[in-house]
C-alpha cells in the first residue's frame, strides 16, 4: 500500500493547512487563537502569583520595615538584618542548627551509606529480603513528624520512657534525655538519624547500583581485595550521589521544625532551639513579624548559598 | 446524551467559574459590619470546657430574653492556632470573631503598639464591676484604664498535699509556716517520694511565690521588677526545697505541656510527690487524674515566711473578649455579662469544670459552701472568697508573654539546675525585658 502523500509530497508528514483557515475553523479568530494558551495556564499563574510570588516579595518587603503586632508597619531599612547578628538567641539557633547540619552530614550520611552497602552486599543475600529492608526503611521517611516527635516524647521519657526503661534492665543509670542540656541535642540528631537514615540509604543504594559490574569484576581479576574495590571504584563513581545527599541533609537541616518544636520546644534553656521554631516564636508569640521576615530571608540566603555549592560541585564532579 | 465539552464551552464555564468565585469572594470578604446589629455571631475558643460554658450563657434566659434573634456560632480552635488566627485576623482587618476566650498568658499579645484591636468594657460593666474580685475577673485583661476581657475564674492559690500521709508521720497539721512545711518535708521526703515537684520549664511556682513574697514580674508603671528582693528570696526558697532542703524534686515535663502532663500526674499517682500548691484548675486535675486519692488530701492557704506573706497569689485564667470586628457589640457584651456577670452563668462552670467564680455574689449558693469530698471535707469555696479579697493586682506589660518566656528559659531552668544563683539570673534578665520592650 502507498503511503498517503501531503500536498508537498511527502510521506508522513503532517498536513498543516494555512494558518488562518485552520484558526478560524477551530476558534473561530486569530487574536482568540493567541489568547487560548494564556487563558489556560493563567489559572496556575494565578494560583502561583497568589500564593507563592505575593508572599515572596511581600515577606522581602516586610523585612525591611517595622511591624509588631497590630502598628502600621514603618520602613527601617536593613534594621531587621542589622539586628539578626546582634541578636544571641538567633546566633544561638544558628550554631544550633549548623550542629545538626553537621552531624547530618558526618554521622547520618555514613550510616546511610553503610546501611545501603549492608543492603546490596552478600549480608543480605534473598532478593525479597531487600525488598523488604527498602520497604521499611522507607516508613520513616513517610511517617508524619508529627507522630514521630510524639513518639520519641515516649521513648525519651525520664520518668517512663522505652530508653530509660532498658537502661534500668541492663543496670546503666537513667538519663534526662529531653531535659539535660547537653543531651537534648544529642536526642535531636538521633530522632534525625532515625527519620532519615532510610531515605538517605536508598539514595546510596540507586547510586550503588548504577555502577556496572564489569568495574567491580575488571577490579577483582586485578587482584583487587573488597576494600580496595570499595576505595578505588564504588566510591569515586558515588561521588555525585554523595554530594546529592549531604547538601539535601544540608538544606534540611537548616529547615528543621517539627522535631526540635514538639519534643523540647527550643529548650532547656535553647540547648535546642533551631531557626525554624525561633522564626515561628518571633512571628507568633512576639508578633514581630518583620524581625521573622528577615529571619526567614536569613534562612532562605542560606538555603540559596548551599544550593549554589551543590551545583559548583556537581558541576565540577560532572566534567 | 452525553454532551462533549468544547474548548470553547470549557472557557466559558471556566471564566463563569471565576466570576462566580470571585463574586464568592467579595461577598465572603464583607465579613460582618462595623457596630452593627448582626444577627449572626462567631464565638472562638480553644477549650472545650470553657466552650460549653459560653453556649451555656448563650441558651441562658438573661441572654434570650434579649437577643433571641440572634445566632452564635461557637468554634473551638487549637490553643496557639486559636490565638495565632485571631491576631492575624485583627492585623489584616478582616475574618475576626465576634468574641474570643483570650487566655491570660496571650492577651499581652493584643496590647502590643498604640492600638489595641478589642473593644473596651468599662463602661458597659458599670456597678457590675464591684461584685467581682478585679485582680481575677478583669485585671489581666485591662490596660492602661480600660477593660478588655472578663473572666470568671477566682484562681487564688492555695496549698494542697496528703493529710493521711502527713499525720500518720505527726505531722501537726494546718502549716503555719515554711518553715514547718520544710520540717515536715524532711519527715516525710525518702529517696523516692518528696513532698514537692517544682517545675523547671515553667515560671508558674516562681511567680506564684513571688506574689506570696509581695511583688511581680513588673511593677505598676510597666517596668521589670523581677529583680526585686522578695522575687530573688522566692527564686533561692524553690531552688533550696530541691538541693538545700531535699523535699522537693524537678516535675516531670514534657515539651507540649510544661505544667502538668500526664507523666506528672503519674508521679503523684504513685505518691512520689504528696504536696503541691497551686489554682482551682491546678486541683482539679488532681480530682480528675488522681481519683484513688480521694478524702486524703486537703487545702489551706499559702503559709507565713516569705516576703510580705500573702496568703494566696493569682495564676492564670481565661477571658472573654469582644473584637472590634464585632457585628454586634451589644449582643457580645450580653452574652459575656450572662456568662460571667450572673449566678446561672458562673455556677454553670462551677458545676462543669470546679471552676470557683470572681463573681461575689454566687458564693451565696450553697452549692459553693458544701464540703468538697477530694478534698477530705474541706470547704473550699470558703475557703477561696475567705482569702480571695488578698489576691494581689496583676501588672500587665505588652511584653509579659515574652517576659515568662525569657524567665523560664534565662531564670528557672538554669536555676533549678543548680547552674546559676536566683540574684544572678533574675538580676541579668532586667537587660533581656529592656531589649524586648525596645524592640516591641
Amino acid at each position: 500500500m502507498q503511503p498517503q502523500l501531503d500536498e508537498a509530497g511527502q510521506a508522513g508528514a503532517r498536513k498543516t493547512p494555512p494558518r488562518g483557515a485552520t484558526s478560524k475553523r477551530r476558534w473561530g479568530g486569530g487574536r482568540r487563537s493567541a489568547v487560548a494558551p494564556y487563558l489556560f495556564l493563567l489559572p496556575f499563574f494565578a494560583i502561583y502569583c497568589a500564593f507563592l510570588l505575593y508572599p515572596t516579595f511581600s515577606a522581602l518587603w516586610l523585612s525591611f520595615q517595622k511591624a509588631v503586632a497590630l502598628d502600621t508597619p514603618s520602613f527601617i531599612g536593613l534594621d531587621n538584618y542589622v539586628r539578626l547578628v546582634q541578636d544571641e538567641r538567633y546566633l544561638h539557633a544558628l550554631r544550633n542548627t549548623t550542629v545538626y547540619a553537621l552531624a547530618s552530614v558526618f554521622i547520618l550520611s555514613p550510616l546511610a551509606l553503610a546501611v545501603a552497602l549492608a543492603i546490596r552486599s552478600f549480608l543480605v543475600p534473598s532478593v525479597n529480603l531487600k525488598s523488604f529492608y527498602r520497604i521499611s526503611l522507607f516508613l520513616p521517611f513517610v511517617t508524619s513528624l508529627v507522630v514521630i516527635a510524639l513518639m520519641f516524647s515516649l521513648v525519651f521519657n525520664k520518668d517512663f520512657g522505652l530508653l530509660n526503661s532498658f537502661f534500668r534492665s541492663v543496670g546503666l543509670p537513667e538519663l534526662n534525655w529531653l531535659g539535660s542540656e547537653r543531651l537534648a541535642m544529642v536526642s535531636i540528631v538521633l530522632v534525625g538519624i532515625w527519620t532519615y537514615l532510610g531515605v538517605n540509604s536508598l539514595y546510596f543504594l540507586a547510586g550503588l547500583q548504577n555502577i556496572p559490574h564489569e568495574l567491580n569484576e575488571a577490579a577483582a581479576i586485578d587482584g583487587a581485595n573488597r576494600r580496595k574495590t570499595f576505595l578505588y571504584v564504588t566510591l569515586p563513581l558515588l561521588r555525585p550521589t554523595i554530594l546529592f545527599v549531604v547538601i539535601q541533609a544540608t538544606i534540611f537541616s537548616y529547615q528543621l521544625f517539627e522535631i526540635p518544636f514538639l519534643l523540647t520546644n527550643g529548650g532547656p534553656s535553647d540547648a535546642t532551639l533551631f531557626l525554624s521554631p525561633y522564626l515561628y516564636e518571633v512571628g507568633f508569640s512576639q508578633f514581630d513579624r518583620g524581625y521573622a521576615a528577615a529571619i526567614g530571608y536569613s534562612m532562605a540566603i542560606i538555603s540559596i548559598f548551599l544550593t549554589v555549592i551543590q551545583l559548583l560541585l556537581y558541576r565540577r564532579f560532572n566534567r | 446524551m452525553k454532551r462533549k465539552l468544547t474548548r470553547r464551552g470549557f472557557l466559558k464555564a471556566g471564566g463563569g467559574a471565576l466570576a462566580g468565585a470571585y463574586a464568592l469572594g467579595l461577598a465572603g470578604c464583607g465579613g460582618s459590619e462595623q457596630g452593627g446589629s448582626s444577627k449572626n455571631l462567631e464565638f472562638w475558643g480553644f477549650d472545650e470546657g470553657r466552650v460549653d460554658f459560653a453556649r451555656a450563657a448563650y441558651k441562658s434566659k438573661a441572654f434570650k430574653s434579649k437577643h433571641g434573634d440572634v445566632k452564635i456560632n461557637f468554634r473551638i480552635l487549637p490553643y496557639e492556632q486559636m490565638h495565632n488566627k485571631l491576631l492575624t485576623a485583627l492585623v489584616s482587618g478582616e475574618g475576626a470573631p465576634d468574641i474570643a476566650d483570650i487566655e491570660i498568658s496571650r492577651f499581652s499579645l493584643f496590647i502590643k503598639g498604640d492600638h489595641v484591636p478589642l473593644l473596651g468594657l468599662k463602661k458597659r460593666m458599670g456597678d457590675d464591676i464591684n461584685d467581682i474580685y478585679r485582680p481575677a475577673a478583669v485585671d489581666p485583661w485591662s490596660w492602661k484604664g480600660e477593660i478588655y476581657g472578663v473572666g470568671n475564674e477566682l484562681n487564688t492559690v492555695v496549698m494542697a498535699y496528703r493529710k493521711d500521709i502527713l499525720e500518720s508521720a505527726g505531722v501537726k497539721l494546718p502549716f503555719e509556716t515554711w518553715d514547718d512545711v520544710i520540717a515536715a518535708g524532711k519527715k516525710v521526703s525518702t529517696g523516692d517520694r518528696k513532698m514537692f515537684a517544682i517545675h523547671d520549664l515553667s515560671f508558674g511556682d516562681h511567680y506564684m511565690l513571688m506574689q506570696e513574697a509581695g511583688t511581680a514580674y513588673f511593677d505598676a508603671n510597666g517596668n521589670y521588677n523581677g529583680d526585686d528582693p522578695r522575687s530573688i528570696e522566692a527564686m533561692q526558697f524553690l531552688h533550696d526545697l530541691v538541693y538545700k532542703y531535699k523535699i522537693a524534686g524537678i516535675a516531670p515535663a514534657a515539651a507540649n505541656n510544661t505544667w502538668a502532663p500526664p507523666q506528672y500526674m503519674a508521679a503523684f499517682r504513685a505518691e512520689r510527690f504528696i504536696a503541691t500548691w497551686g489554682p482551682p484548675w491546678h486541683l482539679s486535675y488532681f480530682i480528675d487524674q488522681v481519683p484513688d486519692q480521694e478524702g486524703k488530701w486537703t487545702v489551706q492557704e499559702l503559709p507565713e515566711g516569705l516576703g510580705d506573706s500573702r496568703p494566696t497569689a493569682n495564676y492564670g485564667g481565661t477571658g472573654q473578649a469582644i473584637t472590634e470586628q464585632s457585628g454586634n457589640p451589644q449582643a457580645s457584651w450580653d452574652l459575656i455579662k450572662a456568662a460571667n456577670l450572673t449566678k446561672e452563668g458562673v455556677l454553670f462552670d462551677f458545676k462543669a469544670r470546679t471552676a470557683y467564680p470572681a463573681y461575689k455574689p454566687a458564693y451565696d449558693d450553697p452549692a459553693l459552701a458544701e464540703p468538697s469530698d477530694y478534698f477530705g471535707g474541706a470547704k473550699i469555696g470558703q475557703i477561696y472568697s475567705d482569702i480571695a479579697d488578698a489576691l494581689p493586682a496583676f501588672r500587665q506589660s505588652p511584653v509579659w508573654a515574652d517576659t515568662t518566656l525569657a524567665i523560664q528559659r534565662d531564670v528557672i531552668t538554669p536555676v533549678m539546675s543548680d547552674k546559676t544563683d536566683a540574684k544572678t539570673a533574675l538580676t541579668e534578665m532586667k537587660g533581656t525585658v529592656e531589649d524586648l520592650q525596645k524592640n516591641q
